[in-house]
């Protein structure tokens, strides 16, 4: 059986993103997922993903929504693809995150992309003729949420 | 978002809730650029029911740090959940902001009476 992907498009409007962030919390846990940790991760990355499309993309716009995919391709990884019909941008320019250099350093590249980079796994960006994918993924432990687990533990 | 002040002494004190994204860090930076322009200097900013934080809103907190640094003030953080204090640490923050587990522990540092105010 092909697994159930789940879609949501937006609107490019900062208004928009608690209706994203609603779609990622809503979804992620029917797919299985209830590790809180990982449910952060996958709401930041799309928050910035989106916040990024929405702010740098509307001079260009071939269609006026992105969307928004989510899936898990095996029963350990949530997959997240954003699609959208718009001017490439420079994914490559945005640096992975490190916390040993000092805020004002890591701000050269800004941050949203770069903390993007860091806390998924696998991020890529392909762009084709009349589109750009961003896709990223995140493992987690179908079993439970192991912070949970850990606070049960130590009461 | 929703932003929940109290005022300890000269110490401003923020319970913010919910999702800090580039929608509503717009929001969180008018609140405390208002704050801080009626010449309140000094933060304790409790993060405990945040779900997340977007680089919109630590832009607002560097913002906020750049400001009251100027003008002698602080701010300082509490009572942080693990996936913040992560991003804070990614992005650097965790060198330049105190945090705190709680905002006892923030009110001594600024050396507030805080007989009267209840754990947090």
């Amino acid at each position: 059986m092909k697994p159930k992907v789940y879609e949501l498009r937006s609107k490019f409007e900062l208004g928009s993103l608690p209706k994203i962030a609603d779609f990622i919390e809503k979804n992620i846990t029917r797919l299985g997922c209830k590790d809180r940790q990982v449910i952060h991760d996958v709401l930041l990355a799309v928050d910035e993903a989106s916040s990024n499309l929405i702010k740098h993309s509307k001079a260009k716009l071939k269609k006026d929504y992105f969307v928004i995919q989510l899936h898990c391709p095996t029963p350990t990884c949530i997959q997240t693809k954003i699609i959208d019909f718009t001017e490439p941008f420079s994914f490559e320019a945005h640096p992975i995150l490190t916390p040993s250099l000092s805020v004002e350093e890591q701000l050269k590249h800004g941050w949203g992309i770069g903390l993007l980079k860091t806390i998924t796994e696998n991020a890529t960006y392909c762009t084709f003729k009349t589109k750009n994918i961003l896709t990223f993924f995140k493992y987690f432990n179908p079993q439970g949420d192991p912070h949970e687990h850990s606070r049960t533990k130590s009461k | 978002m929703n932003i929940q002040e109290r005022k300890v002494n000269n110490i401003i004190l923020l319970t913010l809730s919910g999702r800090i994204d580039a929608f509503t860090a717009e929001k969180l930076d008018e609140e405390l650029n208002s704050i801080i322009n009626t010449g309140n200097l000094h933060f304790v900013v409790n993060l405990t029911e945040v779900s997340y934080i977007s680089s919109a809103g630590l832009r607002v907190f560097l913002g906020a740090y750049k400001k009251l640094l100027k003008n002698q003030g602080k701010i300082y953080f509490t009572n942080m959940p693990e996936p913040i204090l992560k991003i804070f640490s990614l992005a650097g923050f965790d060198k330049i902001f105190e945090i705190f587990t709680s905002e006892r522990e923030a009110l001594k540092q600024f050396g507030a009476k805080i007989e009267h105010v209840k754990a947090y």
